[in-house]
């Protein structure tokens, strides 16, 4: 999400961070993993974190509100928006497209929410990361047979590990990586049935969109 | 009441002063000028801060309070209809699902279901989705309240099923997934630049109320000579109006104080063709959509608890239910209008939060259940029953989300904010407390 934002976004300026559930520790989990690619540039004196907020239970209309509040604090002075969820960022855009900043402010997402990757071909969200869920529930599926018929999880891992945790315990693992989907890619979505294209493609400009001609 | 009325009229008055002289003669509650003052205290308290902390009071500017208006629109909507559910001793923990259940249902309509029958961009798509939102709002009510009145489960027990049962109807609906966009003339009651009523209508907005506020006041006093009621003097009637009309006017000007921002201008300016000047154009928004619809069932709903004879049952049954049932009232009716009109109340709730959003998400309405009992416990509301308002609970949700708006714009993360919130719910409803029983 970060790479996307900062290879295919903005490098430099105003970013608002719109986190997930205060209860939820995967929203801490996801904004440190924003820091990691992030800090440096912050550090530089390039980017600012202008505004950060978490979402109470992760709702799109709690992430409107406070994209709203961030926009009056900032003067619209924001850049780009780092929304954790694509449902979050659909409150974002709203809150951007009252002030008329929707599309010409970059904002990410993940989960590759259907009407996100509507977004993406309209151009007013940068990104929606996908995990494709099927394939997550193939290998799983695979995994569990696999083991059921006595091999060893190093031998179904294929031999990889993950050892990222807090505490750094070697396991393995089957690592699905996941795939992030812009609008130069949106057809690898719409490909794998994910999504039909004209649900993908509603109302988007088929010049700018390759997927969408 | 009348203990009350008659103390006020006892040799005491010659000692009192100037200003409970004043609330006296105006028949202004002093509660609702406690909570006028609490308002003013959190808005001046939270610019100061904002020009102590960030260098830059944000708070009292056109903006952030059209802003606090929308967002505060869609918890008062249902605060109102709170009142009567909590008065009747009742509670509905049910509103926030049954708001979600009815914007996927409205969603699902729009995008999936009624294309099949019009051509697109029909505006009877939206319009038949709405309407069919609004009334299967009101049957889930109408559920719950004969639940309620006839199988003799704990309205908390009903509603707690219900807040359950309506979350999981929107996902099955739904499958999971956010259905959006919806239809561009329908996200415009959402608010927002082009979903507002613009300077002209707004003042008209404001003159008719105007006017509507000084007949009321002339009715009042027609109706209360024929009934050999007393009268306020002519001061005071006089004086209320004039504060009054001056609070309309004045939301009047602070709505219409604010403009489209410069990237809307560009856009309108680029569709229709016009070159903005280099000072800029200015376009005001004025009223926008939720804040009217709040506002006109806010005063529906003051209409229907002080004037109609539906309104003044559901107070005597929180009153006393057994005296009520015992001198001939229908009292589970009541019970079924006042659920059914709460189930109707989330649909419109339903209908401002996904046009604003212009999605439905299933998530939508989570936890509203409880800011909405909470706006209105805070406006004034007792959970035993008999007494509240509907002009609390709006004032209610609005300290509540004053209180979010302020904090937020200072910087402050959601945790403290949920902290602040919990104090201040427990703190309001002491101070009410406190003041009831001095009254006494």
């Amino acid at each position: 999400m970060a790479k996307t934002m900062l290879e295919k976004g903005k490098k430099e300026g105003n970013f608002a961070f719109i986190k997930g559930d205060p209860g939820d520790p995967n929203a801490t989990f996801l904004f440190n993993g924003m820091m990691e690619s992030i800090k440096p540039l912050i550090d530089a004196g390039k980017i600012k974190n202008v505004c950060e907020t978490f979402t109470d239970n992760w709702k799109p209309d709690n992430a409107q509100k406070n994209m709203e509040q961030c926009l009056t604090k900032t003067g619209n002075k924001v850049d780009a928006v780092m929304s954790e969820n694509d449902g979050m960022a659909s409150g974002v855009v709203a809150a951007l497209t009252a002030q008329g900043m929707a599309g010409s402010v970059p904002v990410t997402g993940q989960d590759g929410d259907l009407a996100a990757l509507n977004r993406v071909a309209l151009g007013t969200q940068l990104v929606s990361v996908w995990k494709d869920s099927r394939q997550l529930g193939k290998v799983a599926g695979e995994a569990a047979n696999a083991l059921a018929e006595g091999k060893k999880p190093s031998e179904v891992a294929n031999g990889n590990t993950f050892a990222d945790g807090a505490k750094k315990v070697k396991m393995d693992a089957i690592l699905i990586p996941p795939q992030p989907i812009t609008m130069d890619n949106l057809d690898l979505v719409i490909k794998a049935g994910w999504i039909s294209k004209e649900k993908a493609c509603a109302g988007a400009n088929p010049a700018k969109v390759p997927a969408c001609k | 009441m009348s203990a009350e009325a008659s103390t006020s009229q006892n040799p005491a008055r010659e000692v009192e002063g100037p200003f409970r002289r004043l609330l006296r003669a105006t028949e202004v509650d002093t509660r609702v000028v406690g909570m006028v003052i609490a308002l003013a205290v959190i808005w001046v308290g939270f610019d100061i801060a904002g020009k102590l902390i960030t260098g830059n009071g944000l708070f009292l500017t056109p903006r952030n309070l059209w802003n606090l208006l929308v967002q505060t629109s869609s918890i008062s909507v249902m605060a109102t209809g709170m009142v009567l559910i909590i008065v009747m001793r009742h509670i509905d923990l049910s509103v926030g699902s049954v708001l979600g259940f009815i914007a996927v249902v409205i969603a699902y309509l729009q995008v999936y279901f009624l294309p099949h029958f019009f051509v697109a961009g029909s505006p009877w798509i939206w319009i038949i989705a709405m309407i069919a939102g609004l009334i299967i709002g009101s049957i889930i009510g109408a559920i719950h309240g004969a639940l309620v009145a006839y199988t003799g489960i704990p309205s908390f027990i009903v509603t707690l099923s219900g807040l359950m049962f309506w979350r999981g109807a929107a996902f099955q609906i739904a499958s999971g997934e956010t259905i959006a966009p919806l239809d561009p003339t329908y996200a415009l009651i959402g608010g927002g630049p082009y979903g507002s009523i613009g300077a002209f209508w707004s003042w008209v907005v404001g003159i008719v109320a105007c006017v509507g506020v000084v007949w009321g006041l002339r009715n009042g006093r027609v109706q209360r000579n024929r009934f050999h009621f007393p009268l306020r003097p002519i001061w005071a009637e006089i004086l209320v109006g004039v504060v009054m009309c001056a609070a309309i006017i004045g939301t009047v000007m602070l709505v219409n104080s604010y403009y489209w921002p410069r990237g809307v201008i560009n856009q309108y300016a680029a569709a229709h063709n016009i070159t903005v000047p280099p000072e800029g154009l200015f376009i005001a928004h004025g009223f926008a959509m939720p804040v009217l619809i709040a506002l006109a069932v806010g005063l529906i709903m003051t209409f229907v608890t002080n004037r109609t004879l539906f309104g003044r049952y559901v107070y005597a049954i929180g009153g006393n239910p057994e005296a009520v049932e015992l001198a001939g009232i229908n009292t589970k009716k009541i019970t079924i209008m006042a659920f059914t009109i709460m189930g109707l109340l989330a649909a419109v709730s339903a209908v401002v939060a996904t046009a604003r959003l212009n999605a439905a998400a299933i998530a939508l309405g989570t936890t509203d259940e409880l800011y909405v009992i909470a706006a209105t416990v805070i406006g004034g509301t007792s959970l035993a029953g008999g007494t509240g308002t509907v002009f609390g609970a709006i004032f209610g949700a609005l300290i509540m989300w004053s209180i979010q708006t302020g904090m937020t714009l200072l910087g402050f993360d959601t945790p403290v904010l949920q902290m602040t919130l919990g104090v201040v719910l427990s703190f309001a409803v002491w101070l009410d407390h406190v003041y009831r029983r001095r009254m006494k």
